[in-house]
C-alpha cells in the first residue's frame, strides 16, 4: 500500500500540470474569445486575387 | 451566383420600366400576366413579376436585403435598394472581395442607416488615443467596437481590411462583444482613414470611448482562472473523499483515511480562500458598513461547512464534508460564470445608439439655424440663451457672460466670463444671451452623463433603489432565518442532515428575480422608447411610467403648436422700440419670445448688460440706460386688456413706460386629441395646468373635447408643483411640459417629461426627454410599460414559486447542498431568459414606428 503515496503525488502534480497550463491559456487571453475562431476557421484562405495582380 | 434570382430579375427589368412608363398600373400587370401566364422553369404557377413587386416580395436588395420599393438600382444581374448598398458593392467586387456574398445571405448593413457624429478625418485623429491599446515603432493597436457586426460574413470582411487599406497590418474581430482590433502603420494610414473606410463599408464603429471596455475582460479572465483553481481542487477533493464511501479497513488503513482527510483540508485552503474569497469580502463588507447582498448566506453557508469540516478533521471525529464543499464552490463558480456569458449574449444588441436629443442654434449669416448637438464641429458659432446649456467646448465672443456650473461641478455661485474665454460644455447660462466659438466637438459622454447624474437627488431616483434594498434585505433576512430553524430543528436529531440543511437553505435561496430581472426588462424596453423618440435618464424610469395615474399636462409647447405661433407688434412701434424688443425677446427661449424675434426679423440687436427670467412672469433685461419688461399684463403692471383664445396679450415696457401690447396668436395641435382620447382611455387622469388666463378654457374644450378631468389656469411654477404633489397623494403622476415654467414640477414628478422639439431647452431635472413629434406614440408606449410591469410581476411569480419549494425541501433535508449549488444559478440563467424573452416578443409584436 506504499505505492499510494506515490500515486497520491504522481496525481496532484500532473492535475497541477494541467491547471498550470490552464491558467497560461487564460492569462495569455485565449479565452477570451471562444466564438469568433468557429467561424473564422470556416473561411477559405483564397489568396486574394486582386493583390497579386498589383504586386 | 443565384440562377433562378438572377432570372426573375432579368425578366422584371423590363417590367420594371413598363410600370415606370406610367402606361400600365401594377394591377393591370397583373392582369395582363394572367393572361399571357408565364411558367418559371421548374415551377407550376405562373409567375408574373408584377405581382411580386407589388407585394415587394422577389426584389430585396443583394447588399443588406431591404426592399428595393418597386425601384432598385440594377448593376448588372444585381439589385439595390439604395446607391449606399451598391457603392459598398462596387468597392468590395473592385478589391475581389465578393465572397462576402457567398458567405451569408445578404451580409451587409443598410448604407443608409442613420449616422451618429460627422466628424472630419483630423478630428478622428485627434480621438485616436481614446481608442489605443498600444503603440510601438510606427504600429499602433485600436479597438474598435462595432454595432453593427452580426454574421460571419462581417468577421470575413473586416478581418481582410488588410486587403482595402495597404496600411493595416492585422485586424481581428470578437464576435460576441463585436470589437474590432486593428493594427496599422501610421506611416502609412491614420486612424481617421480607417474610421472613414469602415463607415463606407457599412460598419461604423461607435465613438463613444464608454462602449469599449477593457476592465470587463479582465474580470472575466480571473473569473475563468478561479473556476480552473476550483474544478482542480474539488476534483482531487472529490478523489480523497472517495475512499470514505467505499469504507476503508479501520485497523490497517486508518492511516490513509487520516491521510486523507489532512490532504482534503490542505487542497479546501486555496478553494475557500481564494476561489471563495468575493464570497466572504461581501459578508465582512456586511459587517463592517452594514451593506447586505446576495452573496452573504453564500459566505455563511460556505464558513459554516467548512469550519464545521476541519472541525471535524482535526478531533479526529469524522471526514468532514469537503467533497460537498468543493462541489458547491465549483458550482457557484461555474453559475456566475455562464450567468456572465448570458448576460453577455442577450445584452448583445441591446445596445441602442442612444443620441442625445438636444438642438444648437448655429449663428449663420442673417440668422440663426438649429443643428444638433451631435453635429457641432468646430468653428461652429453658438447661440445660447437664458437658461440653456452650452452644448460644447468653446470660445466667449464678443460679450461678457454669467455661467452656471451647478449641474457640471456642483459650483453653485455663477462664474463671470469675460470675452475670449473658455467655455466648457455643461454650464447653463445665467445671464444675458451670448454667443461662443465651438473649439472642440460635442462629448456625447460627458452630456449625458451630466443628464443621469445632475440630479441623482429627485424623489423618484430615491424610491428605486430603496424599494429593491429594502426586498433584498427582507429577503436574506429571511433566507437566514429558515435556515438557523432548520439547523436547530434536526441538530438534536442528525447533526449531518443540519449541516446539509442549514447549507442548502443558504445556497438554494435566490433573489435573482429582484435583482436580475426589472434591469433586463426594463432596458431592453427603454433602447425602444429611445428608438420611438422617448430619452429615459435611467431605465428603472420605464417602470414608473407603466404606473403612471395622472398626467399633468403644460400648455405652452407642449399642446401648442411651437412652428406657428404668430406675434404681431403694433405698428406704433418706432424703429428703436422695435430693437428693443427684439433684444429682449431673442433673450429667452419662451415660444412667445422667440415668436416676437421671428417677427421682426431684421431688426437689430443692441448690446444687454443684465438680463433675467423669472418664470411664470416674464422677463427683465437692462440695455445700456434703459430697463426693459416684457411678460404678462401683471409683470408690466399694466391693466389686462381683452384677451381671448385666438389672441394673446404680451405687455412691454422701457423705463416703466407701458407700450402697446404685442399679440400673439398660438394654435393648439388639432392631432393631439386623438392621442389624449386615447390615453384617458387608458384610465389616466389627464389634468391641464397653464400659466396662461382662464380665456384660453373655451377653445381648449372645442379642440380636445371631453378630456381633462381638471384644468387650471393662472398657475404659477409653485401652483404647478404644489397641484403635483397634491396628485401624487393618490398614485404616481407624470409632468409633461417644456422645461421652461415648469422645471420644479417636472423634478418633482415621478416622470418629468421634457417635450422638445428644435430648441436647446434642456431641462436636467427632467427624468424623461421626448421628442415633439413622438408624443403620438405615448398612449403605445404607455401600453409597453406596462405590459413590461407584467413581465417584471411574473418573473417576481415565478421566482417566488421556486423559491417556496426548493427552500422547503432544503429545510427538510431532502436537498443536497450540492444540487442547491447548481439549482441556485440554473434558475436565476433560466429567469433571465424568460424576462428576456418575454419582453423581445412583446416589443417584437408591436408595429414598428
Amino acid at each position: 500500500m506504499k505505492i499510494a503515496f506515490l500515486l497520491i503525488i504522481c496525481s496532484i502534480s500532473l492535475g497541477a500540470l494541467f491547471l498550470g497550463l490552464f491558467i497560461w491559456w487564460v492569462r495569455s487571453g485565449q479565452a477570451d474569445d471562444l466564438e469568433t475562431p468557429a467561424h473564422r476557421m470556416l473561411f477559405e484562405d483564397t489568396p486574394n486575387t486582386q493583390r497579386n495582380k498589383s504586386n | 451566383m443565384r440562377p433562378t434570382k438572377g432570372a426573375k430579375i432579368t425578366i422584371t427589368e423590363s417590367y420594371t420600366n413598363i410600370a415606370h412608363s406610367g402606361i400600365f398600373t401594377p394591377r393591370r400587370l397583373t392582369n395582363a400576366c394572367l393572361h399571357n401566364p408565364f411558367y418559371l422553369s421548374g415551377s407550376k404557377n405562373p409567375y408574373c413579376p408584377m405581382a411580386a413587386l407589388a407585394d415587394k416580395t422577389s426584389l430585396i436588395c443583394i447588399h443588406c436585403g431591404a426592399e428595393t420599393d418597386n425601384n432598385p438600382i440594377l448593376v448588372g444581374d444585381k439589385a439595390f435598394c439604395c446607391q449606399g448598398c451598391k457603392s459598398v458593392y462596387q468597392i468590395l467586387e473592385a478589391n475581389g472581395l465578393c465572397e462576402y456574398y457567398a458567405l451569408n445571405d445578404r451580409p451587409g448593413v443598410h448604407a443608409g442607416a442613420k449616422s451618429e457624429g460627422n466628424y472630419s478625418l483630423d478630428e478622428l485623429n485627434l480621438m485616436v488615443s481614446h481608442f489605443t491599446l498600444a503603440q510601438s515603432g510606427g504600429n499602433r493597436t485600436v479597438l474598435l467596437y462595432i454595432p453593427a457586426m452580426h454574421c460571419s460574413s462581417c468577421i470575413w470582411l473586416l478581418e481582410k481590411l488588410g486587403d482595402l487599406d495597404k496600411g493595416i497590418t492585422e485586424s481581428r474581430t470578437d464576435f460576441v462583444s463585436k470589437q474590432l482590433r486593428i493594427r496599422y502603420q501610421e506611416a502609412n494610414t491614420s486612424f481617421g482613414n480607417i474610421i472613414m473606410m469602415l463607415k463606407s463599408l457599412g460598419y461604423e464603429p461607435s465613438l463613444m470611448p464608454e462602449d469599449n471596455s477593457k476592465a470587463e475582460k479582465k474580470l472575466s479572465r480571473q473569473l475563468l482562472v478561479k473556476l480552473g483553481i476550483a474544478g482542480f481542487c474539488a476534483g482531487n477533493i472529490m478523489m480523497f473523499s472517495f475512499p470514505q464511501y467505499l469504507g476503508l479497513d479501520p485497523a490497517e488503513e486508518r492511516e490513509f483515511g487520516r491521510l486523507f482527510d489532512l490532504l482534503n483540508t490542505v487542497i479546501s485552503l486555496p478553494l475557500v480562500l481564494y476561489c471563495g474569497a468575493e464570497y466572504f469580502k461581501a459578508f465582512f463588507q456586511w459587517i463592517q458598513r452594514g451593506a447586505i447582498s446576495v452573496k452573504v448566506p453564500l459566505a455563511l453557508g460556505i464558513g459554516a461547512l467548512w469550519l464545521r469540516s476541519i472541525y471535524e478533521v482535526a478531533s479526529a471525529t469524522g471526514p468532514g464534508y469537503f467533497d460537498s464543499l468543493a462541489g458547491l464552490i465549483f458550482f457557484l463558480l461555474t453559475g456566475a460564470w455562464l450567468q456572465n456569458r448570458t448576460f453577455d449574449a442577450l445584452r448583445f444588441g441591446e445596445s441602442a445608439r442612444k443620441f442625445f436629443p438636444l438642438v444648437a442654434r448655429i449663428v449663420k449669416q442673417g440668422g440663426t439655424e438649429a443643428k444638433k448637438v451631435v453635429d457641432l464641429v468646430p468653428g461652429d458659432r453658438v447661440a445660447v440663451r437664458y437658461g440653456e446649456i452650452i452644448p460644447a467646448d468653446g470660445i466667449l465672443m464678443g460679450s461678457n457672460a454669467v455661467v452656471d456650473y451647478a449641474f457640471a461641478t456642483g459650483e453653485s455661485t455663477p462664474e463671470n466670463k469675460v470675452a475670449g474665454e473658455i467655455l466648457l460644455g455643461g454650464g447653463r447660462n445665467a445671464g444675458p444671451a451670448f454667443e461662443m466659438e465651438v473649439v472642440r466637438a460635442f462629448d456625447h459622454g460627458r452630456l449625458s452623463e451630466i443628464w443621469k447624474s445632475a440630479e441623482g437627488q429627485t424623489d423618484a431616483d430615491r424610491a428605486i433603489p430603496a424599494f429593491e434594498a429594502r426586498t433584498s434585505r427582507i429577503f436574506i433576512w429571511t433566507t437566514l432565518v429558515i435556515a438557523l430553524a432548520a439547523l436547530i430543528w434536526w441538530l438534536p436529531q442528525n447533526s449531518s442532515r443540519a449541516w446539509f440543511a442549514f447549507t442548502a437553505v443558504l445556497m438554494v435561496a435566490c433573489p435573482c428575480a429582484l435583482a436580475l430581472a426589472p434591469p433586463f426588462t426594463w432596458n431592453q424596453v427603454a433602447s425602444y422608447f429611445a428608438g420611438m423618440g422617448l430619452f429615459l435618464r435611467k431605465p428603472e424610469y420605464a417602470g414608473t411610467l407603466g404606473e403612471i395615474r395622472t398626467i399633468i399636462f403644460d400648455k405652452t409647447g407642449t399642446l401648442t403648436n411651437q412652428e406657428v405661433i404668430r406675434a404681431e407688434v403694433p405698428t406704433s412701434y418706432s424703429t428703436h422700440e422695435k430693437e428693443m424688443l427684439k433684444t429682449i425677446a431673442s433673450q429667452s427661449h419662451h415660444p412667445y419670445s422667440q415668436a416676437i424675434v421671428h417677427a421682426l426679423n431684421g431688426y437689430e440687436n443692441l448690446p444687454v448688460d443684465h438680463f433675467r427670467e423669472y418664470p411664470g412672469k416674464g422677463s427683465l433685461a437692462e440695455c445700456s440706460e434703459d430697463v426693459l419688461k416684457l411678460g404678462g399684463a401683471n409683470w408690466v403692471a399694466a391693466s389686462t386688456g381683452k384677451e381671448d383664445g385666438q389672441r394673446k396679450e404680451i405687455w412691454f415696457s422701457i423705463n416703466g413706460r407701458i407700450l402697446e401690447p404685442v399679440e400673439i396668436y398660438s394654435n393648439y395641435r388639432p392631432e393631439l386629441a386623438g392621442v389624449l382620447k386615447n390615453l384617458k382611455t387608458r384610465g389616466l387622469r389627464m389634468i391641464l395646468a397653464s400659466g396662461d388666463s382662464a380665456v384660453e378654457q373655451e377653445k381648449l374644450h372645442a379642440v380636445f373635447p371631453a378630456v381633462f378631468t381638471e384644468t387650471h389656469f393662472h398657475m404659477s411654477p409653485a401652483g404647478k408643483v404644489s397641484l403635483l404633489q397634491k396628485e401624487q397623494m393618490q398614485g404616481k403622476a407624470a409632468m409633461v411640459g417644456d422645461g421652461l415654467n415648469d422645471a420644479g414640477a417636472l423634478k418633482m414628478a415621478d416622470i418629468g417629461m421634457v417635450v422638445t422639439g428644435d430648441t436647446n431647452n434642456f431641462t436636467p431635472e427632467a427624468s424623461a426627454i421626448l421628442l415633439r413629434d413622438s408624443m403620438g406614440l405615448l398612449p403605445a408606449m404607455l401600453d409597453t410599460a406596462r405590459r413590461s410591469n407584467r413581465i417584471v410581476k411574473e418573473t417576481f411569480a415565478v421566482s417566488l414559486v421556486y423559491n417556496a419549494i426548493a427552500l422547503t425541501l432544503a429545510a427538510t433535508g431532502h436537498m443536497s447542498p450540492l444540487i442547491a449549488a447548481i439549482l441556485m444559478p440554473s434558475s436565476s440563467i433560466a429567469l433571465m431568459v424568460y424576462a428576456w424573452a418575454r419582453t423581445k416578443i412583446m416589443l417584437g409584436r408591436k408595429t414598428k414606428p
